[in-house]
């Protein structure tokens, strides 16, 4: 069991957390009840409503899009970027508003994704099929039911799954298969019961492919026809949760394992494509809650295990060991707990505390041994005023204990950080607008602190500050035809960049908090819906971000206010689709400008702008009782652009997929 | 959809962006100039050929390009002339590429796998109508210069990096830079008659550049774990194969200067790379501070050219931003520097 081994101290601490958890319970169970429909008060909203106040994707839009995994969805949110490293499986990681991917938080279901070792989130690893709804937040705003982690980051996108949501539905089924190019084969399944009372779900998928991609190798002026290689890719999820209502009260416990095989592909190197690096890992976790709502008093505690290990191995390694063969295991636990009180018409308060203990455990024995304690404590004010104005203020505390039983530890951090907003943004009113300043940091992971000799154990957190501007428009009435429109310009300043530098020679790399960025940025976002007919409706939705993220690091620098290295300068979504009946054709298409692989701008160190379009059409054919089954068919990167969002990590070409979908209820 | 318009053409014209074309600086036969070997960064496919005319003090980038309609490859590590052909050897595409020296062209691009294994070259050395090439695999394969195969292997130690030749043998630094922090220490010794290893000497840790004397005398930088154990030069007997001295000085570089070296080593007072006169006669450091270094920021190589009698500093400036050609003269005053790729290395000069 994985508690186990955190020892005693944690053991306590998890105790002392424990009660505290417990305790909340009691003190909340003393307050008058109310009625409460859903656990999760998110998915269920109307999103072209709520649009106007933040980005979300709904169940229908999530499934016409027949993205490959999470980083196919939040690529489609405003003022992202998503570094890809190609391939079903492959890493994918977010940068939001010009801040590295470490300062943006996953959440799936309310529980945060850690991954303290590198301290990205793979999300090439999270499968799209059993997501209902995904949501980008980057305003900060106190949201209720997540966790204290999550809400003090740099920015979020929440996730929400089909078996992890709870109504009053009684029994769902869904079943689902997919047959892709490149040999890409994949299922899910899941059983839900949901009741006035209970909530029951299970569920299992798993996705397979060769991922043998061609493409065109482009050698200067020379183009030869290429096949990826190494790049299989297996895994499995299965999972099972359930849960009680009782009163005001919700209590959900699940355990969730994912198992992955893959081939890393690496680098495309000219005229050398040998590659047989392999990762193998599991994912276990363990989860569990409980929101309360009262008339006044509303809360939720929350408790996450997971463990997760991971091998890695290259044979083709140089050394005397003749490769290499290495495993680290990465441990977690999560407590926390959050309280909202309104303590009249106009005021309310919200306060929170977690608790994660994480841990590191490497095979090779010159690695650090690191433990850290990072506790989070929250606690600020909603007041409503002069009718139409909001005010929030939020002061957030974070400190982390670090400890390195092989070696040195990192210091102890201890930072507070500050949040205010005002907003006008109301139901039913035509314009809103919004201002906002927070500061916000993220630490340095283990791989930063603790890697050989490259890690600095005094490395300082990289620190955030972000100030933005946003207004929308909808129109009040609601016609055959509505629309939106939505506007953000932000400013953020990024010091004590943590950046990997050669210090002596080219040798000697280390971390090091050097690097500074200044990034000014605006995004638009329109949206659209026309239904001229009770069977026809046509969707459109534009979004376009510019992100200028400048190195202001040095001033003698030949890349000082150049644009920050894989950071586009312009992205774009444009996504139109059509609805007559149970048929549907949508388009959609994601781009990028050029961007470059080092700070400096130069045109040795272009990678292309690209354009890449999904054409999805889909039957749905509505049998006797509550069966539905679907047919989609999309062709992915219709217009066989060959493109790399990395240098040397080529996409795949035109695509295809097939996906057949069973639902009952 | 005006907007839809206006978007449009926005993201069309961004996707659009050309790339700038290099100036031509020579055309035909090489000469007056040097070629200088800018090794890029790993997985980035960059590394790249300069040419700097010291005629009308241009440069032209791509120039490996430019002449053969392809790229370079992945880290280029090494760059000499034999006879009227110039070697390449590309560490992480695992080639060596043998260019015409005139023209610049390509005769053949050797192929260093073995099997699925890419062998990693590192260096390149000559002897009799013989190269010999380190291989990060633990070999120093021997390739015939006329026919341009590989006609064998040699086993040496762990991660070979560096070679140098006294007293008809060959001397092989065994860097084990794979097995960090247990690197190697051992220098390989080669009769070159029998292609065989006679021993293995013991230097110390992670011995990298080695460099012999006009007396026969072998030195050998032993670069330490860039952490507790320091980086020292020491120097071998090649009658007796023995250590018989070692330089208490923090040193990352040996140039053939005339009969001496120039060393750069690292002043850990000044925190600051340094460049010494070092006399292979005396064996000592006779100029501690040979030349200033105002205008470096990241030294990263120091060549010397005697008939021009000029020092040419490679500065990778951060390592991550393009890099310059520094020339000085041998006083230590700075003449011209040349705007040059990423990471330059190694130089080639042509009359």
């Amino acid at each position: 069991m994985m508690l186990c081994s955190l020892g005693v101290s944690e053991l306590m601490k998890w105790l002392v957390i424990s009660f505290l958890w417990i305790g909340g319970h009691c003190i909340a169970q003393k307050n008058r009840i109310q009625e409460i429909n859903e656990v999760t008060i998110t998915f269920n909203l109307d999103t072209f409503k709520s649009q106007n106040k933040w980005e979300a994707l709904q169940a229908n839009e999530i499934e016409a899009l027949q993205a490959n995994d999470a980083a196919g969805l939040i690529r489609k949110f405003t003022s992202t970027s998503i570094k890809s490293y190609g391939g079903i499986g492959g890493l994918k990681t977010v940068s939001s508003r010009g801040l590295g991917a470490n300062h943006s938080k996953i959440l799936a279901d309310g529980f945060g994704i850690n991954n303290i070792q590198n301290g990205q989130v793979n999300l090439g690893q999270i499968h799209s099929d059993n997501i209902i709804f995904i949501r980008s937040n980057s305003d900060g705003k106190s949201q209720f039911l997540q966790p204290i982690s999550a809400q003090v980051a740099g920015s979020q996108f929440s996730l929400e799954t089909f078996e992890n949501n709870f109504g009053n539905d009684g029994l769902q089924f869904r079943l689902l298969g997919k047959q892709g190019s490149f040999n890409q084969w994949g299922s899910y399944g899941a059983l839900k019961f949901t009741s006035e009372k209970f909530l029951f779900s299970t569920h299992g998928s798993f996705r397979r492919a060769d991922g043998n991609y061609p493409f065109t190798l482009v050698n200067g002026n020379q183009t030869s026809e290429e096949t990826r290689s190494n790049n299989d890719y297996l895994d499995y999820h299965f999972g099972l949760t359930s849960g009680i209502k009782t009163g005001k009260s919700v209590f959900r416990l699940g355990y969730m394992q994912k198992e992955f095989d893959q081939g890393l592909p690496g680098a495309v190197i000219l005229y050398n494509n040998s590659a047989d690096e392999r990762i193998t890992s599991r994912d276990q976790n363990l989860f569990g809650d409980h929101v309360f709502k009262g008339k006044k008093v509303s809360l939720r505690s929350f408790i996450k295990m997971n463990e997760n290990n991971v091998t890695y191995t290259d044979p083709n390694y140089l050394n005397q060991n003749g490769g290499i063969d290495v495993s680290y295991r990465n441990q977690s636990l999560q407590v926390g707990i959050a309280l909202e009180n309104k303590l009249s018409k106009n005021l309310k308060l919200h306060l929170g505390v977690e608790e994660v203990i994480s841990d590191l455990l490497v095979s090779d024995t010159t690695f650090a041994r690191p433990k850290r304690y990072h506790n989070y404590a929250i606690v600020g004010m909603k007041y409503h005023f002069a009718k139409r104005l909001n005010l929030s203020i939020q002061l957030s505390e974070q400190f982390v204990n670090e400890n390195n039983s092989a070696g040195k530890s990192a210091e102890n951090k201890f930072k507070v950080n500050p949040y205010i907003a005002i907003s006008t943004k109301e139901e039913g009113q035509r314009f809103g607008h919004e201002i906002w300043y927070r500061n916000s940091f993220r630490m340095p992971t283990f791989n930063e602190l603790y890697y050989n000799n490259i890690g600095n154990i005094d490395l300082k957190p990289e620190e955030a500050h972000q100030i933005n501007y946003g207004w929308s428009y909808s129109p009040r009435k609601t016609g055959k035809f509505q629309y939106y429109f939505r506007n953000n310009i932000y400013l953020n300043y990024v010091n004590h960049k943590i950046v990997a530098i050669p210090s002596k020679n080219l040798f000697t790399w280390s971390m090091q908090n050097v690097e500074r960025a200044n990034i000014l940025g605006t995004d638009f976002k329109y949206g659209s819906k026309w239904k001229p007919t009770k069977y026809f409706k046509l969707n459109l939705d534009l979004n376009y971000s510019l992100q200028s993220a400048r190195d202001v690091s040095r001033p003698d620098s030949p890349s000082y206010n150049n644009q920050i290295a894989y950071i586009p300068v312009h992205t774009g979504n444009i996504d139109l689709s059509l609805t007559y009946k149970n048929t549907g054709l949508r388009f959609s298409n994601y781009t990028n400008s050029l961007r470059y692989t080092l700070n400096e701008n130069i045109s040795a160190n272009q990678v292309e702008g690209f354009w890449v379009s999904t054409l999805s059409t889909y039957y749905s054919l509505n049998l006797k009782n509550k069966n539905i089954l679907t047919l989609r068919f999309t062709i992915k990167n219709l217009f066989n652009s060959q493109y790399a969002v990395i240098r040397s990590f080529i996409m795949p070409g035109r695509n295809y997929l097939i996906v057949l979908k069973y639902a009952f209820n | 959809m005006r907007l839809i318009k206006i978007l449009l053409c926005i993201v069309t014209l961004l996707c659009s962006c050309g790339k700038e074309n290099e100036p031509e600086v020579i055309t035909g036969a090489l000469s007056n100039g040097a070629l200088v070997l800018c090794e890029g960064l790993f997985q980035q496919n960059n590394s790249q050929i300069s040419f700097i005319s010291f005629e009308n003090k241009q440069v032209e980038n791509n120039f490996f390009l430019n002449r053969n309609d392809r790229q370079l490859g992945d880290t280029g590590n090494d760059l000499k002339r034999y006879g009227d052909k110039i070697y390449i050897v590309v560490n992480v595409s695992s080639t060596i590429e043998v260019i015409d020296a005139n023209t610049f062209e390509s005769i053949k691009q050797i192929s260093m796998m073995n099997g699925t294994t890419a062998k990693q070259p590192r260096s390149i050395l000559f002897y009799d109508g013989l190269a010999y090439v380190t291989c990060f695999d633990g070999y120093v394969d021997i390739i015939d210069t006329t026919a341009l195969i590989i006609n064998d292997r040699i086993k040496v130690g762990s991660n070979p990096e560096d070679m140098a030749i006294a007293n008809n043998k060959l001397y092989v630094t065994n860097s084990g830079g794979l097995n960090t922090p247990l690197m190697d220490s051992t220098v390989s010794v080669i009769d070159l008659n029998t292609h065989q290893e006679i021993e293995k000497i013991i230097v110390g840790m992670n011995p990298g550049t080695i460099k012999a004397d006009q007396d026969g005398d072998i030195y050998v930088v032993t670069r330490g774990n860039y952490s507790n154990i320091p980086s020292r030069m020491k120097r071998i007997n090649s009658e007796t194969d023995n250590v018989e001295e070692t330089f208490n000085f923090d040193i990352s570089g040996i140039t053939r200067f005339n009969d001496d070296f120039l060393v750069t080593y690292y002043d850990f007072s000044s925190a600051q790379n340094n460049v010494a006169l070092f006399s292979t006669t005396n064996e000592t450091i006779e100029i501690t501070e040979f030349m200033p270094l105002n205008e470096i920021q990241t030294l990263y190589g120091l060549t010397y050219n005697p008939s021009k009698n000029k020092i040419f500093i490679s500065d990778a400036m951060g390592y991550t931003n393009t890099g310059y050609i520094r020339e000085y003269d041998v006083q230590g005053n700075h003449i011209h520097s040349y705007h040059v790729g990423l990471n330059p290395s190694k130089i080639l000069f042509y009359e």
